[in-house]
């Protein structure tokens, strides 16, 4: 089960979503954005025949001096908005549940992101991806179209989560690339101080941030019965313990974590998410852009 | 009836149960592990102390329950006092039980000496003169418990007893019920002939007429019934001497088969079934007649034609002996007064304990020791010899032509100077077959002493 293969029904799902950004339209347009450009195309994007009612000044002439027929210079008209994804992919995305050792924390957020694709693909936004993690980050620009779609599940079919991720300069790549009014989902499981840290950066520089948390199975449950030795797979901590005794102590801190941080990014205007690798992946998208749908 | 160990220090092998426990309490703590990112809200709670907990309790089980049965089977598990140690009085069949002397002591169980040693109050077991007393004996003896007093009341003859007298483990008070002499055995009467002869060797059964007057007594009629071949056989005609070339008619094959004995000449053809033996040797110790059987008869059959030039022993004045013997062999010599055969003390104790004859790094109980050292390597030798005497009265009658006849019962008593000679006869891996797996741990002084030891009778 490739995570960038989306099911019917979870396509059927996504079709009556939406991203929206939180400002309100800057600029009245037919699109469903606002939209700087004035007509024509800045960047080419195809030919295509002429047809009746096309503008004249659109014709190529050039290309009729060589084909003797008319063909009219599509250009892509810029959407103002672009979706940046940035997925986490250090050493704690690996993480999978124990009764569903084949599906990862990594592989929901592959999900979750080719579902954000899928939805920014539907309303015609550009989307770009940054996945931040131990090596270069990777960074693939802003673009629309079902051929960028392929290029960025081109690029996350292939990934690894591993080591720790350095978001510090991630975020400072990231913020180099980003337009004004540029809406950042971050995919991650929200533990590290410097994902949280830079969301909050970026969001206090006036960006529309979100952060999509997403937890396993077994950290929202705690289902061990037996004694484990639990590891951190990003430093060389561990408690060994027995499940059942630490349960309580374990379900009540991370609730107590979950209220600091979700009080945290409201109090930084930082708009928020949970995700649990076993819920299908539009009911965060929904939930995340529900008020904005609503009004 | 208690229970007891033989062996208790082996119990300290129960320290063995730990090992089950620790590998399953080990085991356990070699807990999974997983990874946890969020572990910085996973915190051991202090006040809680771990527990010892124990999967697999049925494996567990199982392993403890093995380990205890194999540490118990070391311990040596008996039962005391299962065994009726009561003094035992046991009676032979043949002994009128209205003059049965009185027991000597009053608590004793009284049984017949019969198959299943039934009690005394029973009727008198029937059929019981066939039964081998001596073997019963044994047997008695080998169920009792050690130490159990004994008491045989035998009648004044045994029939069909081994040329030694039975040693058992304990002594025994040999009682003779009715000390009356027994009568000689009474001189079976010459047997009957019938002669069939071809016409050419008509002449021949004169040799066999001269033998059966040479039998009979003076005034008597020799039983005698000499005739052509083709004449039928009597209603009883005795031994048949058969004196014609080739095969017996059916009647005569018929009759031999069905029990009867024949001396054959050496042209009849009559295979035997089995083996066949030389019944009669002349002083050269050439074969002059091969005896065998056919069904259930006895057949003798002549190597050489019945003239005195090729059979000089026909014309010999023992002819009629040799006849006898090879047509009515006398029974061996298996009757004893019972008062000369009392069993002999120092027989091996015949309790089958083959766990007691470990090597004894768990032994180390008294008990123990002292079973080992109850069997002393002058029994063990001794009870092979007697097994092999014991067998040489079972051979086939014609064995015993060869073997010098077997001596009276009383001869028994100076047997260990007579040693070697008794047995010469017994193959050599049979004698020192069993001197390797003797003793584990030959104790040092007693080496081969057991051959030379006098009885302790």
């Amino acid at each position: 089960m490739s995570p960038l293969d989306l099911p019917a029904d979870l396509r059927s799902r996504l079709r009556r979503l939406s991203l929206t950004p939180r400002r309100p339209a800057m600029l009245s347009a037919a699109g469903q954005h606002d939209s700087r450009n004035r007509g024509g195309g800045l960047e080419f994007a195809q030919y295509r025949p002429y047809e009746r009612g096309d503008d004249l000044r659109r014709i190529d002439w050039k290309l009729y001096a060589r084909s003797d027929r008319f063909f009219v210079r599509d250009a892509e008209r810029e959407s103002p908005v672009a979706i940046w994804i940035v997925l986490d992919a250090s050493a704690s995305m690996s993480q999978a549940d124990l009764a569903t050792p084949l599906w990862s924390r990594f592989d929901a957020a592959r999900r979750l992101a080719a579902s954000l694709i899928q939805v920014a693909l539907q309303q015609g936004d550009c989307f770009g991806l940054m996945v931040a993690s131990a090596g270069a980050p990777v960074v693939i620009e802003p673009g629309a179209g079902a051929r960028h779609r392929d290029r960025l599940s081109l690029a996350l079919a292939p990934l690894q989560p591993g080591g720790v991720a350095h978001w510090t300069r991630d975020v400072a790549v990231l913020g180099q690339r980003l337009g004004p009014s540029d809406l950042i989902l971050f995919l991650s499981d929200g533990f590290d101080e410097d994902c949280v840290a830079g969301a909050e950066r970026l969001a206090a520089s006036g960006r529309d941030v979100a952060l999509i948390q997403i937890l396993t199975a077994d950290e929202r449950d705690f289902p061990f019965d037996d004694g484990y030795r639990f590891e951190d797979p990003e430093s060389d901590g561990h408690v060994v313990g027995d499940g059942r005794a630490l349960r309580a102590g374990y379900l009540a801190r991370m609730a107590e974590a979950r209220a600091a941080l979700v009080a945290r990014l409201d109090a930084h205007g930082v708009r928020h998410a949970l995700h649990v690798v076993d819920e299908p992946a539009d009911r965060p998208i929904q939930a995340l852009f529900r008020e904005a749908t609503r009004s | 009836m208690s229970p007891a160990l033989l062996a208790p220090f082996a119990l300290v092998a129960l320290a063995a149960l730990a090992i089950p426990v620790v590998i399953h309490i080990a085991r356990r703590t070699q807990t999974r592990t997983v990874a946890f990112a969020a572990l910085r809200w996973l915190k051991r709670d202090p006040r809680y102390r771990r527990r010892l907990r124990i999967d697999e309790r049925r494996l567990l089980a199982a392993r403890l329950a093995l380990l205890a049965a194999i540490v118990l089977g070391l311990a040596q598990p008996v039962l005391r006092g299962l065994a009726d140690d009561r003094p035992v009085f046991a009676v032979a069949p043949g002994v009128d039980p209205a003059r049965l002397p009185a027991p000597r002591q009053d608590n004793a169980r009284r049984i017949w000496l019969a198959p299943g040693f039934p009690s005394l109050d029973n009727a008198p077991p029937t059929g019981g003169e066939g039964q081998d007393l001596v073997s019963l004996i044994r047997q008695l003896d080998a169920d009792l418990p050690q130490g159990t007093p004994l008491e045989l009341v035998a009648p004044s003859v045994l029939d069909g007893v081994d040329a030694e007298r039975p040693r058992l483990s304990r002594a025994v008070a040999w009682r003779v019920a009715d000390p009356a002499p027994a009568s000689a055995p009474a001189s079976s009467p010459p047997p009957r002939l019938t002669v069939r002869y071809a016409p050419d060797a008509e002449r021949q059964a004169r040799f066999f007429r001269a033998a059966v007057s040479a039998w009979t007594a003076p005034d008597l009629r020799p039983a005698f019934d000499a005739a052509s071949t083709d004449k039928a056989l009597g209603a009883d005609p005795g031994a048949l001497v058969w004196l014609a070339a080739g095969a017996p008619s059916a009647e005569v094959v018929a009759w031999i088969r069905a029990g009867g004995v024949a001396l054959l000449s050496s042209d009849a053809v009559l295979p035997f079934e089995g083996e066949a033996v030389a019944a009669w040797r002349d002083d050269a110790g050439a074969p002059l007649a091969m005896q065998g059987l056919v069904g259930k008869g006895r057949v003798v059959h002549l190597t050489r034609p019945l003239t005195p030039s090729a059979m000089p022993a026909v014309a010999q004045a023992d002819f009629p002996d040799a006849l006898w013997r090879l047509l009515a062999p006398s029974p061996q010599p298996a009757r004893v007064a019972a008062v000369d055969h009392a069993p002999l003390t120092g027989g091996r104790l015949l309790g089958f304990r083959p766990w007691t004859q470990d090597p004894g790094w768990l032994c180390s109980s008294p008990c123990c020791s002292r079973s080992s050292a109850g069997s002393p390597p002058a029994d063990v030798e001794r009870s092979r010899h007697d097994r092999t005497q014991t067998l040489a009265p079972a051979a086939s009658p014609s064995a015993s032509e060869r073997r010098p006849p077997p001596r009276g019962p009383g001869h028994a008593g100076d047997r260990p100077a007579a040693d070697d000679g008794h047995c010469a006869s017994v193959p050599a891996d049979f004698r020192s077959g069993g001197r390797g797996r003797r003793r584990r741990r030959p104790a040092p002084g007693d080496f081969d002493h057991g051959r030379l030891a006098d009885p302790p009778s």
